[in-house]
């Protein structure tokens, strides 16, 4: 059978690799703007090839399609999704893995997000106000102090801004500061974007720990992944600018040290009641991925910070040595509206940590860290069990590795603690070598027993005050 | 005595001026006649300097508004072991704090980054190469126009430097950790000894210029010189001057007291060791007046009289006619002490007055910058036990022994430098 992957990050490559693994042999294709070192071997290897065009539309995805016919096709990134692949293909009769524009609403505008848990008052919501208008958000922060800023709809995880506000002696610091992130997003993230009135989103700044909950569902349905936790900061000990995700860590089993059962439970429990409300918003069933990026808050336990259409990345690297469910066949299951007869079954003995390496220059100053030559030693990566998936990386025409100035590629590796797959990761990375002398960096911290002890204490203290509050009725009360 | 504060922020957005201000106010306890800042905008870099005995109140009433940049290193001072220094050559500039005893080193240190500077733009690189030929007891703190950060701690480590951060956007460093809680930042580790930290926007890397991990540290910092809310090298302050009251109280079990008075602030954490171990009451025992003066680190003697007599009015009430356990965290001069024990014995009627000290006896000069008088003024180095109990006029007086010290340092892993007790320094003056 034929399986097309649209999308050309690390993402589509570890969904790639799974497929690979599929008993039904499929044959799988690659429609992406450029081609991905992973993804072209992946494809080349199960018979398939890449197809890449710079300026890649749902046109010339539906044209290519109509030339391979694939049996199942699935869209990948959030952009896609936004720009109605999904709903092209399917109106021309394709089946098709991922959310519609009208679904994958739910990531694309983050007030949307934040309306719809508002009006079914989903429990994990928060005290938000959006803007359409620059002037009335700055008025709006002018009289607030503890809050987050971010950009109205999703921009590749850019422009989301935490100030912590607390002492009245920096408050006209951080008041400057907000008033001039705001500025920049309206002028800066926000001006490229057509396909949305609202401007800025501001929320009450919440207190805890992240974690990631992936679910695949086919509208009635809904299976949960394990318990993930990316780590957003670039810079070891959580230093430094947000990124998309410089690594994740994994298991054993269902949970993290840090997320209690009942708390997993009820954060998947908050997911159902959001795919219900999205559907009946939307008039239409999901069939795709629902990925929520949650934090065990001080202030209501467990909360949603964001809502993915899609797999998380670098998430979804951590269920390559675990997952040993047929991906294919819950892939089907879910576009054939079968998945109650799908359950996904995983290792549940072993951790998994993956790490992204990126070029200097990665987030904030992307044109300094484009067209960087790397060479991966992969022998030496697959030694140690650990996988390789590309992401920001392209081949010349000469057949030279360079960078796209985002996170070049990542490992995924496995062990019995999430301490060694941690190390494990970090003797991978060593194979990365830069050809031009440009500094790459990657976190050895993430997975280590000191950060996850850290978590373990801020998530013992958020539980302590969640509870607290819980107990004493003042969630969602003001006096 | 001198404490360092540095912050990079990861976005432009930022005006960090009274970032550093509020972190240098939150060090003012090392001393507050020098203070110099230097902030950076990725174009240049700005200096603002502050001399005089109300240094620090020129800062608290100073407006950074005019000052713009979102990279800063600042320091405020006692001593003139500070040095700091504004370079600019070719449109590149640096500057430059030092908290050590080498003499012009942070001029040397900028003079030889400047001369190749030019052709080597790699400063991470260039500043490892240049720092290994200097040994000591040093922190130091580097900018320059460009946006980078260089922070040092030097092997192995008698001076201390923490790392923090402030969400996705600043990273600081300080001498203590106390000054990043009150920036509302979250504090990291210390520096490892002979580590170097390089910051920008878009880089964080860790430069190690020794492989020895030997700790030694400053064991007057732990007993006086921190803030009890500061950790270093892992050590929770308030905790280590707590147990060391309590070793001081098992010790003295059989004294008759009824109470236990500690001479504010810093004894106040010995004070409750004290009566913990004892289980004497410890008394409300003295009331300050006005802004807060630590005696050792002013060096003008009236403004430390001034000092003593300002922070130290007693609730005569509950001392009449009890044995006191009057507890200080150091015996320097004998002066603050001398005082103390007038007011209490000769003004509110105190019975006797067992003095009971925090540290061991302080004979000798520090030659890493912490301001102690000089030998024929230390009242341990100059008297008997016996001379300098009648001196200050006690009943009885109390030391730990540099043992003791080592000891409680060692529970912690750490070795101590105990110089100003023993005369044995672990490095030679000015070695480089």
């Amino acid at each position: 059978m034929k399986v097309a992957i649209i999308g050309e990050g690390a993402r589509e490559h570890a969904i790639a690799l799974m497929l690979l693994r599929s008993g039904r042999d499929p044959k799988i294709y690659n429609i992406a703007t450029y081609r991905n070192p992973g993804l072209l071997r992946v494809a080349e290897r199960s018979g398939g090839k890449v197809i890449a065009y710079r300026d890649l539309n749902p046109e010339i995805a539906l044209h290519i399609v109509n030339e391979i016919s694939p049996d199942l096709i699935i869209v990948g990134p959030e952009e896609y999704q936004f720009k109605g692949y999904v709903d092209l293909l399917k109106s021309h009769g394709f089946p098709v893995f991922g959310a519609t524009r009208a679904l994958a609403e739910i990531e694309k505008s983050k007030v949307y997000m934040r309306s719809l848990m508002e009006r079914y008052r989903i429990p994990g919501r928060v005290r938000y106000n959006a803007f359409k208008d620059l002037d009335e958000a700055l008025d709006h922060i002018e009289r607030s102090g503890d809050v987050v800023l971010k950009p109205a709809r999703q921009a590749g995880g850019k422009g989301v801004k935490v100030i912590s506000d607390f002492q009245e002696y920096l408050k006209e610091s951080k008041r400057e500061a907000r008033i001039e992130h705001a500025r920049e997003i309206v002028a800066n993230i926000m001006a490229s974007y057509r396909d949305i009135d609202y401007k800025i989103l501001i929320e009450e700044r919440l207190e805890g720990v992240e974690y990631t909950i992936m679910t695949i569902t086919d509208g009635s349905t809904v299976l949960p992944l394990p318990v993930i936790q990316d780590h957003p900061h670039a810079f070891e000990m959580d230093l430094g600018p947000e990124t998309g995700g410089m690594g994740s860590i994994q298991g054993p089993g269902y949970l993290l040290p840090f997320i209690t059962s009942a708390e997993y439970e009820e954060s998947i429990s908050i997911i159902r009641k959001t795919i219900d409300a999205l559907q009946k918003d939307a008039g239409e069933l999901y069939t795709g991925v629902l990925s929520a990026q949650m934090m065990l808050t001080s202030q209501y336990g467990p909360t949603v910070i964001e809502y993915y259409s899609r797999f998380g990345d670098p998430e979804i690297s951590n269920l390559l040595p675990i997952l040993e469910t047929d991906i294919l066949e819950l892939f089907e299951y879910a576009v054939d509206r079968k998945l109650s007869k799908a359950k996904i079954e995983i290792k549940e003995d072993i951790a998994t940590v993956v790490k992204a390496i990126a070029p200097k220059g990665y987030p904030g100053n992307r044109s300094i860290a484009i067209e960087h030559p790397i060479k991966v030693n992969e022998k030496e990566i697959d030694r140690l069990g650990c996988y390789t998936l590309y992401s920001g990386v392209y081949i010349d025409d000469s057949g030279n590795m360079l960078t796209t100035g985002s996170r070049a590629l990542e490992v995924s590796c496995y062990g019995y603690s999430i301490e060694e797959a941690s190390q494990k990761a970090n003797l991978a990375l060593e194979h990365v070598e830069s050809l031009d002398g440009w500094r790459f960096f990657y976190r050895r911290d993430i997975g280590s027993k000191t950060l996850l002890s850290k978590r373990i204490e801020q998530a013992e203290l958020a539980r302590k005050v969640y509870r607290y509050r819980r107990e004493n009725d003042l969630l969602y009360r003001s006096l | 005595m001198t404490g360092l504060i540095g912050i990079v922020a990861f976005d432009k957005v930022w005006n960090i001026g009274r970032f550093i201000k509020y972190g240098l106010l939150a060090l003012q306890h090392r001393g507050k006649e020098k203070i110099d800042i230097y902030i950076g905008d990725g174009v240049s870099l700005k200096k603002i300097t502050i001399r005089g005995s109300d240094a620090s109140r020129k800062l608290e009433d100073l407006e950074l508004d005019s000052v713009k940049g979102w990279i800063g290193i600042g320091a405020i001072s006692s001593t003139d072991s500070m040095e700091s220094i504004l370079i600019s050559r070719e449109g590149i500039q640096i500057a430059i704090i030092v908290d050590g005893h080498i003499r012009g080193m942070a001029r040397e240190i900028g003079d030889r980054l400047m001369g190749k500077i030019g052709f080597k733009r790699d400063l991470p690189g260039l500043f490892r190469e240049i720092i290994t030929d200097y040994t000591g007891a040093f922190t130091l703190l580097m900018i320059s126009n460009k946006g980078e950060m260089l922070a040092y701690r030097s092997y192995p480590g008698i001076k201390h430097l923490a790392l923090g951060g402030y969400g996705f956007d600043l990273a600081i460093v300080s001498t203590e950790t106390a000054p990043i809680e009150i920036l509302g930042g979250e504090v990291k580790r210390s520096l490892y000894p002979g580590e170097a930290i390089y910051v920008a926007q878009d880089i964080f890397e860790s430069i190690k210029t020794t492989n020895h991990t030997q700790r030694t540290v400053c064991s007057f910092e732990y007993i006086y010189l921190a803030r009890p809310d500061s950790e270093m090298d892992g050590v929770n302050i308030y905790e280590f001057r707590r147990e060391l009251g309590e070793l001081l109280g098992y010790r003295s079990r059989h004294k008759n007291i009824d109470i236990v008075v500690g001479i504010p602030d810093t004894a106040i954490p010995y004070a409750i060791g004290y009566s913990n171990a004892t289980r004497k009451p410890i008394e409300y025992g003295f009331v300050a007046t006005g802004q807060k003066i630590r005696t050792i680190a002013t060096s003008d003697p009236r403004e430390r009289i001034i000092g003593i007599q300002l922070k130290l009015n007693p609730v005569k009430k509950i001392y009449r006619d009890r044995n006191i356990a009057l507890i200080d965290d150091s015996l320097v001069s004998g002066e603050t002490l001398r005082n103390t024990i007038k007011i209490i014995r000769n003004k509110a009627g105190a019975r006797e007055i067992h003095v009971v000290i925090g540290s061991p006896k302080i004979k000798h000069k520090c030659p890493y910058g912490v301001n102690l008088p000089n030998q024929e003024n230390l009242l341990s180095s100059k008297a008997t036990d016996d001379e300098a109990r009648r001196y200050i006029e006690a009943d009885t007086v109390t030391w730990l022994a540099a043992r003791d010290i080592e000891e409680h340092f060692k529970r912690y892993n750490l070795a101590p430098c105990l110089g100003c007790f023993t005369g044995r320094y672990p490095l030679k003056v000015g070695e480089s």
